[in-house]
């Protein structure tokens, strides 16, 4: 630590707190529908089409998500997301001599699959497109999602309505851009304790050598969104994020499961933007005024050795947002 | 894998936080792939979309260097028949060199495509702005003099801007300005430069907003008098979300001052700021103003005042020979017309294309004479490959020049230190630094998917037999609202009417006024219960049958007030009777001409409405409308198809 005097830890702590109530009261006074853009496209998914023409539309479209649509019901019937793509590889390591069949599947049997396997059931909660953005993103941390459906009902027809799907990037790129107080979220990470706290827990590595299947094993198993990926010396040189096994199903995953990560990743998209570190130095100002930027949806912490050391989530940076508390904030 | 290290802990020193790294090893750089090159750069990524193209990062192949290439496409640009002249006055901006101005360094022509290769900056003015709120007058004063200065260069050398505005004001590493697209408005057809104008108008002068064709050197004057407003006040003068209005407030020139700015920027703002063009301060004028001579950096000194643009100078041979090579004129060409420029002193040549490039050589050369002993040392020998950059220039460019670049990075390790040392021992609101200059964020190389895969390749040269490349072609979907025809305009309007009468809608008559609209109604059910029963019971599978309405059995002549009728006389409740849940949808079709010989179908939504009329008779509605998550673009969707189908034979 540096020589800092007391008294500007204190006021850096006063400034962290003001910012930190200013952003919630933000975020109670904004509904959800302010986030969206005034014109803005939405591809949603008929749960009649297969996985396979899903998958390709998300590729071509560069999106990793899409709320789907029952005609049956003429209801909104869940997220289709890289979560479901991972359950399809896993169904099918289980079931080897259903292969063939995967290009058939619908994504309504890609739902009985799931319930039959007791695998992680596509999200379907929803809210109303006018619900304050606070509840919004509390309601997404309470389910552990990393994006919620906003749903309306048409008044005259009284037909369920997709108006849109909000993102935690989307949230926190619109904080970033509106409210001047995240300026003053000066603390560094170091002194944050959620961040200390969570850095206690080791981080689960692979290396460029991984099979494929054992790095997507790791990402169900924790619960994680991205596997930090290192050298020899253990220093961080890339990630395997959740949402790059679409493209790994599109080039055909199934006939050779025995990629290393390193190979898998040679088919990553050109458009991918890179991993983005930062360094217990950061602070939230240095961390959203990027997210202002640039479409990023974790950050590792790195030592001055290039180790990991840490990651921060979005949603570690909206809970640190929406929950701690003064005393967290002020010491 | 020291070598990614290396690379790793160099941009950690970088402020910015977009791709930031300014050199990538040549050896990786060669094991990309080479379907991504142009010329003798390999491109990274997309950075933009700009009014003139596409702009690209990319790395040259020999010296790593990073640079921006921007891909013009011909299509874009002035009629064909000029394409020469185009040319020509894009080797004209590879002459210019200014420390503020983005500079070309190289021009690589194909036939669909110019691309300029361009220094890289990596932010916007207008970001910095907006993070930072309104500035302190001697920040905004720096940006400006350093804007102004650049201003007035390329004026000297006969260039006007026309487009001056936030997101053409680049900054450096240093916060630097680096002004981009000098000259490149010049190339546009008029059309297109007032439709990329058309963007953000609240930067444009009043005579470039009434569409006057001439537009002289006073509507960057104009421009930067709106540029130092927003700086010195973080808001616009003039604004408003309505175009009509906003241009009234332009054309009007009235905007107010805040109290807080002093006399002296007051003064200079309102002098710059003036509708009539004959009116309006000078650049020359601005730069004699009190307010701007203030802390006036040395470096720029050197520029304002070249040596040897004198017309008395002795005939140069040697720069001459250079616009034969730079500029494609025969060499007997550039000697007559400099010959009767300067020795018969022939003014009508003042504005002569040799007359410019020459003047614009000989002062370079006369830069490059003042930095002889440079040495060529300090220059990198990567950076060497590609033109000497400012950067480099500076620091043995007389006393004042050494000045900048040394101040800057002072500056810079500063904020280093203070990151070191004492990690928070500075208030965000007192200082001066851009909050992003404190980050440490930045992008790990090894992970750009070019750089891994180089990587990878290296490691073992026979992967790419095991494992089939990304495709890196995308079949991107282009979204279109509407139809576009260019068949003429009623054989149009009738296969329209064939094709709703084969999908069983009905509409009303068209009126005189109204030839170009359809007002249509389709028969829409729903899945709420009892739409789905009433859809069953109503069994009118008369297919192709379709009335317009004034055959229904009022008989009413106005079709639109029957329709309204419709509504108003079935008041729809839905809360206490599902029965009367509206199952019609109502659309309106219109005509639009885009230009000549091109035509634009719109569909627009209208509401919703009750069949309760029962007499009205209905084809039945296809299945699969019933259930669809948006019945408007389901309906839209099948009449576009239908008419496919019919043009097709």
């Amino acid at each position: 630590m540096s020589t800092t005097t007391e008294e500007t830890e204190k006021y850096i702590n006063q400034e962290q707190h003001k910012a930190i109530q200013g952003i919630r009261l933000f975020l109670k006074s904004k509904s959800s529908y302010d986030v969206l853009p005034v014109s803005f496209r939405l591809i949603v998914l008929d749960t009649s089409l297969s996985v396979k023409k899903s998958l390709n539309i998300l590729l071509q479209n560069s999106i990793v998500s899409a709320p789907l649509w029952n005609n049956q019901t003429s209801r909104f019937a869940g997220l289709l997301t890289s979560a479901d793509f991972i359950n399809v590889i896993q169904y099918y390591l289980q079931n080897l001599d259903q292969i063939q069949l995967i290009d058939q599947l619908t994504l309504n049997e890609l739902k009985d699959i799931e319930k039959a396997i007791g695998l992680k059931q596509i999200e379907t909660s929803s809210i109303p497109p006018f619900t304050s953005l606070f509840l919004a993103c509390e309601k997404m941390l309470l389910s552990n999602a990393r994006r919620i459906p906003l749903i309306d009902e048409d008044k005259l027809t009284h037909r369920e309505i997709i108006v849109n799907v909000l993102t935690q990037y989307r949230i926190l790129k619109f904080v970033s851009l509106n409210c001047k107080e995240i300026r003053m979220l000066m603390k560094p990470l170091k002194d944050i304790k959620f961040v200390s706290d969570k850095n206690k827990t080791t981080l689960v590595k692979a290396n460029l050598k991984t099979p494929i299947l054992d790095v997507i094993h790791i990402l169900t198993q924790n619960n994680i969104s991205a596997v930090p990926i290192v050298d020899e010396n253990d220093k961080l040189i890339n990630v395997y994020e959740a949402v790059d096994v679409l493209g790994l199903i599109k080039a055909g995953i199934y006939n050779d499961l025995s990629l290393t990560v390193g190979e898998a990743l040679m088919r990553r998209s050109d458009d991918f933007e890179g991993v983005y570190t930062c360094t217990l130095n950061d602070s939230l100002a240095t961390i959203m005024s990027t997210i202002k930027k640039s479409k990023l949806h974790r950050l590792f912490i790195v030592n001055e050795a290039s180790g990991v050391v840490g990651v921060l989530t979005l949603s570690d940076i909206l809970r640190y947002l929406l929950f701690s508390n003064d005393d967290e904030i002020l010491s | 894998m020291s070598q990614h290290q290396h690379q790793h802990q160099a941009q950690q020193g970088q402020p910015q936080v977009s791709f930031n790294q300014p050199w990538i090893d040549p050896n990786i750089l060669q094991q990309m792939n080479p379907h991504n090159r142009i010329g003798r750069y390999q491109i990274i990524k997309t950075l933009g979309e700009g009014s003139f193209g596409k702009v690209k990062l990319a790395f040259h192949l020999t010296s790593g260097q990073r640079v921006a290439l921007k891909i013009i496409n011909r299509k874009t640009l002035a009629k064909s028949d000029m394409q020469g002249r185009i040319e020509r006055e894009i080797s004209y901006l590879r002459l210019l060199r200014h420390p503020h101005i983005i500079k070309l360094y190289d021009v690589i022509k194909s036939k669909d495509e110019i691309i300029m290769v361009i220094e890289f900056a990596g932010k916007e003015l207008f970001d910095y702005i907006v993070q930072k709120g309104r500035m302190p007058e001697n920040e905004a004063r720096r940006f400006f003099v350093q804007i102004i200065c650049a201003v007035q260069y390329c004026h000297r050398h006969k260039i006007v801007h026309r487009d001056l505005k936030p997101e053409n004001l680049l900054l450096d590493g240093d916060l630097n300005i680096k002004i981009a697209d000098f000259g490149l408005s010049n190339l546009m057809t008029d059309g297109n430069f007032l439709k990329t104008s058309c963007g953000s108008p609240n930067y444009a002068a009043p005579e470039v907003i009434s569409g006057k064709l001439y537009a002289g050197s006073e509507v960057d004057v104009w421009s930067c008098g709106v540029i130092l407003y927003v700086m010195l006040c973080g808001r616009l003068p003039f604004d408003d979300d309505f175009i009509p209005a906003l241009f009234k407030k332009i054309s009007s020139g009235i905007f107010t001052i805040p109290s807080f700015l002093s006399p002296g920027a007051k003064e200079i703002i309102q002098k710059m700021l003036i509708v009539d063009p004959l009116n309006r301060i000078t650049i020359d004028e601005v730069m004699e103003t009190e307010w701007f001579k203030t802390d006036f950096p040395d470096y720029l000194k050197a520029e304002t005042v070249p040596a040897g643009t004198n017309d008395n100078e002795a005939f140069d041979d040697e720069v001459a020979q250079n616009v034969v090579m730079t500029m494609g004129y025969n060499y007997e060409e550039v000697c007559d017309i400099l010959k009767q420029k300067f020795v018969d002193g022939n003014t009508s040549l003042d504005n002569h294309e040799i007359v410019n490039a020459y003047e614009l050589l000989l002062e370079n050369k006369n830069y490059t004479n003042l930095n002889k002993d440079d040495g060529s040392s300090h220059i990198d020998t990567v950076a060497s490959k590609l033109p000497p950059t400012w950067a480099n220039t500076d620091n043995t460019r007389g006393n004042g020049a050494g000045g900048k670049t040394g101040e800057f990075k002072q500056i810079a390790n500063n904020v280093d230190n203070g990151r070191n040392t004492l990690a928070y021992d500075m208030s965000p609101f007192v200082d001066n630094n851009n909050t992003a200059a404190n980050s440490t964020i930045s992008i790990l190389p090894t992970s750009i998917p070019q750089y891994h895969r180089a990587y990878m390749m290296s490691q073992d040269p026979d992967i790419l037999k095991r494992i089939a490349p990304a495709s890196t072609k995308k079949s991107k979907i282009k979204w279109h609202f509407g139809i576009r025809s260019k068949s003429y305009p009623l054989d149009v309007m009738g296969e329209i009417y064939r094709a709703l009468k084969n999908l069983g809608a009905q509409w009303c008559k068209p009126t005189e006024e109204e030839l170009w609209t359809i007002r249509v109604r389709w028969k829409c059910g729903l899945l709420l219960k009892e739409g789905l029963n009433k859809a069953h019971t109503n069994p009118e599978d008369e297919i192709g049958a379709t009335y317009t309405f004034s055959k229904s059995k009022n008989g009413n002549e106005n079709d639109d007030v029957e329709m309204k009728d419709n509504t108003k006389s079935t008041p729809v409740d839905n809360e206490s009777n599902t029965e009367l849940t509206p199952d019609l949808m109502k659309m309106q079709i219109q005509l639009f001409q885009l230009e000549a010989n091109n035509y634009l179908v719109d569909f627009k939504f209208d509401g919703w409405e009750c069949s309760r009329n029962e007499s009205l008779e209905f084809a039945q509605n296809d299945q699969l409308s019933s259930y669809s998550a948006y019945p408007f673009l389901h309906l839209t969707t099948r009449l576009i198809m239908e008419l496919a189908v019919n043009s097709q034979n």
